[in-house]
This record gives structure tokens, C-alpha cells and sequence, in this order.
């Protein structure tokens, strides 16, 4: 376990004023409704702004519509994004793992089909992980992938899939035979091939981008099968594992202490400065471990077990901004509230149980790391 | 400057990193912490062997009387140092050579002490040369061979004043780790006066990164022990490390200490660009907090044995405490961030600035 010390490069920083200048303009205050972290909205017109800025898909290789850029690179244009709380819902999830993944995994088809839409912001993805029998037991999944002629016909459910009424593509796991774990296949489905329903799942805060997706004989070409047969599981673990050191798992309440600080500037009690201060150090602090695993994946290693450190304490850290922030506002954040930023915090306290669920629950990541670390 | 150069803050010396771990490692053991504990004086003996090998002088330059080396390798014998719960004046010797050499103040055999650090205990100032008064907790000021008293002048100048041991008398009080942490009196004596070149804010920026990488040493060790501990111990049959709950200490602990070591190279990082008057700040608050909450989850971990003399955890744990808010209470210096996050236009720019940009204000 050695996370190194870096900062950025001058071109890195040239970088962060240009995303940051480009934000201003596209985005002014009051033109978009804030989100908090990857749940931002989904619009879009904004993600394909983005794309035809470069700053999507931008570590995607250059054949394939990407931009062979670096992950510091990806993460400064992702922190400058997750600071506005801008409307990135729509392209999150393809610019941040369904791409890699199919870059990694995917065929020269699948690629030259894929990955330019990506890049190019007009495609949206939704990961189709979990089941109503299978959460955290991930290997336990049943919805099956029957091979016949030409393909593979599906059938199950799937369930807790975020994103997914508004996404092109799913990009699947199934079950293609009975080993636990060497009989899981991944699969890109189109979101609108026939037999697939797609119903959203009211979420706590009364949104609609959960959903569940039922599928009835649903034929997926073999073409759209990812990797082999049966290397499901392992694309899927490393596909999360270097995701989970991101500034997203640290982020998500910034628009709100954002405005908090802003708010607060001038003359702020005293109680006001040491909460913030004890926020900002530890902000500060994940920023660099942030940077670092990113680093690391330009440097060729594979952080797995970093990432999922920084993650279970992030994501803790994360929820304990909005309790503080809540703490000071001194009465209920109202949802119907005439101040955004008070509907924002009212979101917040509803939603923040889900930072730490998403993407590996703290339960299993502490496992993971309990594990990695006895072995290393 | 190369990208590389850039990106990547300066690293210790792998050659150095070796030699201290292996020095550490051989000669610290937990039976020389608490020998040198019971007697409650300076292993004289250690302390002579560490010299021999002149790791007392990492990181001081040359013609100030050290062997050369950056902040990163200094940064390395204090971490290496703490590690190990090493029971010498490192810190307060490379911290007094420091001052001296910035003060252009001639070298001077060690071991040595420093005074002044304290941002909330008034000093007595030197006015004419002279130097009179009280200075409480100085650690091992009856066995330095001189404390380097960082103080100002009649003029309000930051000045380091150099006091040999003939200079003061000492009383008997030792910390909560066992070291001796005498209050100094100072009649009339007359001392040798530098001024500090840039002012005292940098030095006591760079004694805040030295003191944090003997933190963040001990919390290393935290975890470390700790780690070996449960996956030794069975209880119900099995090592107690494979309940879930005691996981949570173990993964909460390496947390602690890949946040604290990492948060201090990243400090020392910006102090060596001339920097770090928010970073050294924010460091200081995660390093103090990870250190505290480390020492608490290494002893709910190990249960009654490491609350026992007889087994090393505690020789870890007392000296967390004893170096924790030593200088300034951790409540002010998590006030000073939070007034410098009020005071900057935005948060997230705040973190994520490079630190030659400097402290960005509204």
C-alpha cells in the first residue's frame, strides 16, 4: 500500500482553466438544475457539448473516435464537472467504465461501433448488474444468456439499474452456464431491443432514473457478446476495481458546500469555520489520494486495493459533509423550498445512504481491502 | 523542466530510505524505547550510533554543519524514525540545525533542542543580546548540548536565539511518552542572536511537516502491529482478524496511515516550492485526526493485552498523544482552514490548485 505524491503538470493545469472557463460560459448559475456528483441530470445536449469539446471518452484510443488522453487528464476535466454539480447523468456511466471496459475488452466491431458515440457524447450506458436475488452476492446471478443460432436469447430480470430508461445501451451480465463464477458472460444490449421492458423504480427522493428491466426472449447477436464466453466476472472486477478511487467518491456534496462556503464568507461564526476547516482539510487530503491512483493507472499498475480504500472512507466522508452542512441550516431542508440550494441539501440527506451502496457496498469493499491487504 | 520532474514531488534518497530502515529496525526495539522510558534521560549510547551513521544531519545542508540532502530525506528519517517509536531528539535536533542555518548562525554539535514552536505560550524575547525568563516543556533541554530558541528582538524581528547548556536550569517533567520535557530558566543570559531569514512562518511551516512525518510513522505502526496482532490472536477457534468487525479497525487504520503519509509528502511537497501556507495547514488536521483514531481503533483491536506495559502497542499510542497539538491546539489550525476556505472563491479550486499558485483569495 503506497500512495505517491503528485501534482499537476503545467499542461495539466492549462487543462483545468480551459474546462474551467468553457463550464463558466456553458453553464451559468441558474441555467441547469444542480446535481450532486455523478447523479447530475441528464441532458443530452450538454453531454455532446462536452464531447465535441474532447473531454469525453478522452482516454479512448484516438482510431476509435477517443482522444488517448491520460486518467489525470479524465479526472480534471471530471472534477471541474462534479464542482458545478453539472448535468453529467447522461454520459457518467459510458465515460467512465462502459468505454475502458469495451476499449479493454471489446472487438475491433464492437469498438468502431461503440466507442466514437461515446466519445462523442450521443451515446448513454446503464449497467445491468444487479438482481432482485442478487446484490452484493454478485456471482449469484440468474438471468440467463441461452446460446442459439447466431446469438444468445435472454431471460430474467434486472434490477437497481440507474440510468437505464434513458440509455441507448445496457451493458449486461449473464449467466451462460452453471459455474459460479467462470459462467458469467457480459453482453452490450440495446435498450430498446425487442422483449426488453424498461420501468423505472420511484427512488427515495422521488426521482426516476432507477429502473428494473425484465427480459423476455430477448435476442442479443453474438457480435454484442463482450470478451469470452464466461469472462464475465473478471472483466466486471476490474472494471469496478479502478473506478473507485475517483473524485466522484468524494464529491458529490461540493455543489452544496460550494454555496455553504459562499454563503457563509462573510462573517461566519466560529463553530461555521472549524466545520468547514475540518471539510476542507479532508478534502484536500483525498484530492491527492485521488490523484495519485490516478497516476497509477497512466503508470500502468493496478491500484485495486488503493481504489477501494479511498472509496470506503470517501464515501463515508461525503455523507458526514451533508450532515454537517444540515446541522448548520437549523430547520428541515424543505424539497419544495424556493432556494435551489436548499432543495439541493434536501436531495442530499435523502440520497447520501446511496453513496456508500453504489458501485460496492462498504461491507463488501472492506473485505476486499481486508483481503488485499493480508496478501500483499 | 521535464514532465516528470514536474508532476512527481521530490522522493527521498532509496539509499537513505534503506539505510534508516535497516538502522531503525536493528537498534529501536521496544525493549530500548523502554529502557530508555524507565531511565527517563537520553539513550546517550543510541543517540551516539545514530550519529556515527549521521542520520541526525539528514537534511541539513552542508556548510550548517549536516550532510546535505532534501526536505523528502528528512522527511523519511522522522517517518522511519517514528516508526520505530525512537526515543532521540530527531525532530527538535534537525529542527534546531534548520533554524540555525537559516538564521546564518554557525553549526553546532548536537544533540540539540528547539524552543518556540509553541504558537500559544509567550516567549521571552531577547532585548540587546540578552535573554531572560521562563520556557515550559522544552523536550530534552538538561541533556541538549544547546536549544535553539526561536523568539523575536526588542524590534519585533523573528530571531533564533542560541542558548548552551550553561545558559538555563531545568526541572524534572517528562510527557505522557516518558521524555523529558523540562520548563528551562533563563537568567540574563547572553546569547548569539540571528535574524531568520524570510521570518518565522516558513520554519514553523517545515517543523509542522517534521513533526507530522513522526506521526505519520507512529500511525504506520499502528497499523502494522496491529495487522500482525489479529491475524495471530484466535479466539472462537479463528484469528480474531477474520471477524468482520475487528476488519473494520484493521482497514480503518491502513486508511490512517495512507492518508497521513501521503497528505505529509504532499506538505513537504509545497514547503519545498516556497509554498504550503494552506497545505501544511490541512495536512496537520488529517495527519492529527488519523493519528488519534488510529491509536483508538489499534487498541479496541488488540482488547486488554495492549493496554499492558508489557506489550509494545502503548509505546506507539502515549507518544501519538504527547506529539499531538505539542505546538498548537489542532482546534485553531482546523479554524485557520476553514477561514482560508471562507476567504477563497471557491472550495473545490481551493483543493485542487497546484501550491505555487499560492492561496487563492476573493
Amino acid at each position: 500500500m503506497r500512495l505517491e505524491a503528485t501534482e499537476l503538470t503545467r499542461a495539466e493545469r492549462d487543462l483545468q482553466d480551459e474546462v474551467r472557463s468553457w463550464l463558466d460560459e456553458r453553464l451559468p448559475e441558474g441555467s441547469y438544475p444542480l446535481g450532486l456528483g455523478m447523479a447530475g441530470a441528464i441532458d443530452p445536449e450538454f453531454s455532446r457539448d462536452l464531447g465535441g469539446q474532447g473531454w469525453l471518452g478522452m482516454s479512448l484510443p484516438t482510431e476509435y473516435g477517443g482522444h488517448g488522453r491520460t486518467a489525470v487528464d479524465r479526472l480534471v476535466v471530471v472534477e471541474a464537472l462534479l464542482a458545478k454539480g453539472a448535468p453529467v447523468g447522461y454520459h457518467w456511466i459510458a465515460d467512465r467504465q462502459s468505454g475502458p471496459s469495451i476499449a479493454a475488452n471489446g472487438t475491433d466491431l464492437q469498438k468502431q461501433q461503440i466507442l466514437p458515440g461515446i466519445a462523442r457524447g450521443e451515446l448513454s450506458f446503464s449497467i445491468g448488474m444487479s438482481e432482485p436475488d442478487s446484490g452484493s452476492d454478485l456471482a449469484s446471478v440468474r438471468t440467463r444468456a441461452e446460446k442459439v443460432e447466431g446469438g444468445w436469447l435472454v431471460n430474467g430480470a434486472k434490477i437497481w439499474t440507474t440510468g437505464a430508461y434513458t440509455a441507448t445501451h445496457i451493458l449486461s451480465l449473464f449467466r451462460t452456464s452453471e459455474d459460479r463464477h467462470s459462467g458469467l458472460t457480459q453482453f452490450i444490449v440495446d435498450r430498446h431491443a425487442p422483449g426488453l421492458t424498461v420501468s423505472p423504480i420511484e427512488f427515495i427522493d422521488g426521482s426516476k432514473d432507477f429502473c428494473e428491466l425484465s427480459f423476455v426472449d430477448v435476442f442479443i447477436e453474438d457480435t454484442w457478446r463482450l470478451g469470452d464466453v464466461g469472462s464475465g466476472w473478471s472483466q466486471n472486477t476490474g472494471e469496478l476495481a479502478l473506478e473507485r478511487g475517483g473524485v466522484d467518491r468524494w464529491m458529490s456534496a461540493m455543489p452544496i458546500l460550494e454555496r455553504w462556503a459562499a454563503r457563509e464568507a462573510a462573517g461566519a461564526r466560529e463553530s461555521v469555520a472549524s466545520d468547514l476547516g475540518s471539510i476542507a482539510a479532508r478534502c484536500w487530503a483525498f484530492r491527492g489520494m485521488s490523484l495519485s491512483v490516478a497516476r497509477m493507472v497512466d503508470e500502468g499498475k493496478s491500484p485495486v486495493i488503493e481504489a477501494a480504500l479511498v472509496k470506503e472512507m470517501a464515501t463515508r466522508f461525503e455523507q458526514e459533509c451533508v450532515e454537517i452542512v444540515a446541522r448548520h441550516l437549523g430547520r428541515p431542508p424543505r424539497h419544495d423550498s424556493d432556494d435551489p440550494e436548499e432543495r439541493l441539501l434536501a436531495t442530499a440527506v435523502q440520497v447520501a445512504p446511496s453513496w456508500s451502496i453504489r458501485g460496492g457496498t462498504n461491507e463488501i469493499l472492506r473485505s476486499v481491502i481486508s483481503k488485499g491487504l493480508r496478501t500483499r | 523542466m521535464s514532465t516528470t520532474d514536474e508532476r512527481t514531488l521530490a522522493a527521498p534518497d532509496p539509499e537513505i530510505v534503506d539505510l534508516l530502515a535497516d538502522f531503525f529496525a536493528r537498534e529501536v526495539t521496544p525493549d530500548v524505547v523502554d529502557a530508555a522510558e524507565r531511565k527517563g534521560a537520553l539513550p546517550r549510547e543510541l543517540w551516539d550510533r545514530a550519529e556515527a551513521v549521521q542520520i541526525p544531519w539528514i537534511g541539513i545542508a552542508e556548510e550548517h554543519g549536516g550532510v546535505g540532502g532534501t526536505s523528502a530525506d528528512a522527511v523519511a528519517m522522522l517517518r522511519i524514525a517514528g516508526h520505530r517509536a525512537a526515543p532521540l531528539p530527531l525532530l527538535e535536533h534537525h529542527l534546531a540545525a534548520t533554524l540555525l542555518g537559516r538564521a546564518g548562525l554557525e553549526p553546532v554539535a548536537g544533540p540539540l533542542s528547539i524552543a518556540g514552536m509553541s504558537t500559544h505560550e509567550p516567549l521571552p524575547r531577547v532585548v540587546d543580546g540578552v535573554l531572560s525568563g521562563e520556557i515550559p516543556a522544552v523536550p530534552w533541554a538538561g541533556e541538549a548540548a544547546a536549544v535553539a530558541v526561536l523568539t523575536i528582538d526588542q524590534a519585533g524581528r523573528d530571531v533564533v536565539a542560541l542558548l548552551r547548556r550553561e545558559d538555563y536550569s531545568v526541572d524534572d517533567a517528562t510527557d505522557m511518552a516518558g521524555i523529558p520535557v523540562p520548563r528551562m530558566r533563563v537568567d540574563s543570559a547572553s546569547v548569539v542572536v540571528g535574524e531568520v531569514v524570510d521570518g518565522g512562518a516558513p520554519l514553523r511551516r517545515h517543523a509542522e511537516v517534521m513533526r507530522s512525518a513522526f506521526l505519520a510513522g507512529l500511525t504506520q505502526r499502528l497499523y502494522e502491529i496491529t495487522a500482525q496482532y489479529v491475524s495471530e490472536r484466535h479466539q472462537f477457534g479463528k484469528p480474531v482478524g477474520s471477524f468482520q468487525s475487528v476488519q473494520l479497525h484493521v482497514v480503518g487504520l491502513a486508511q490512517a496511515a495512507a492518508m497521513s503519509t501521503l497528505g505529509v509528502e504532499r506538505a513537504a511537497g509545497a514547503v519545498a516550492m516556497g509554498a504550503g501556507e494552506f497545505e501544511v495547514d490541512a495536512m496537520t488536521v488529517v495527519v492529527e485526526e488519523s493519528a488519534a483514531r488510529a491509536a483508538a481503533a489499534a487498541h479496541q483491536a488488540h482488547g486488554a493485552i495492549g493496554m499492558t506495559r508489557e506489550y509494545p502497542l502503548q509505546q506507539v499510542t502515549r507518544r501519538v498523544h504527547s506529539l499531538r497539538q505539542v505546538w498548537s491546539p489542532s482546534a485553531d489550525v482546523r479554524l485557520r482552514v476553514g477561514r482560508a476556505a471562507l476567504a477563497a472563491p471557491s472550495l473545490s479550486q481551493l483543493v485542487s490548485r497546484h501550491p505555487e499558485e499560492g492561496l487563492p483569495s476573493t
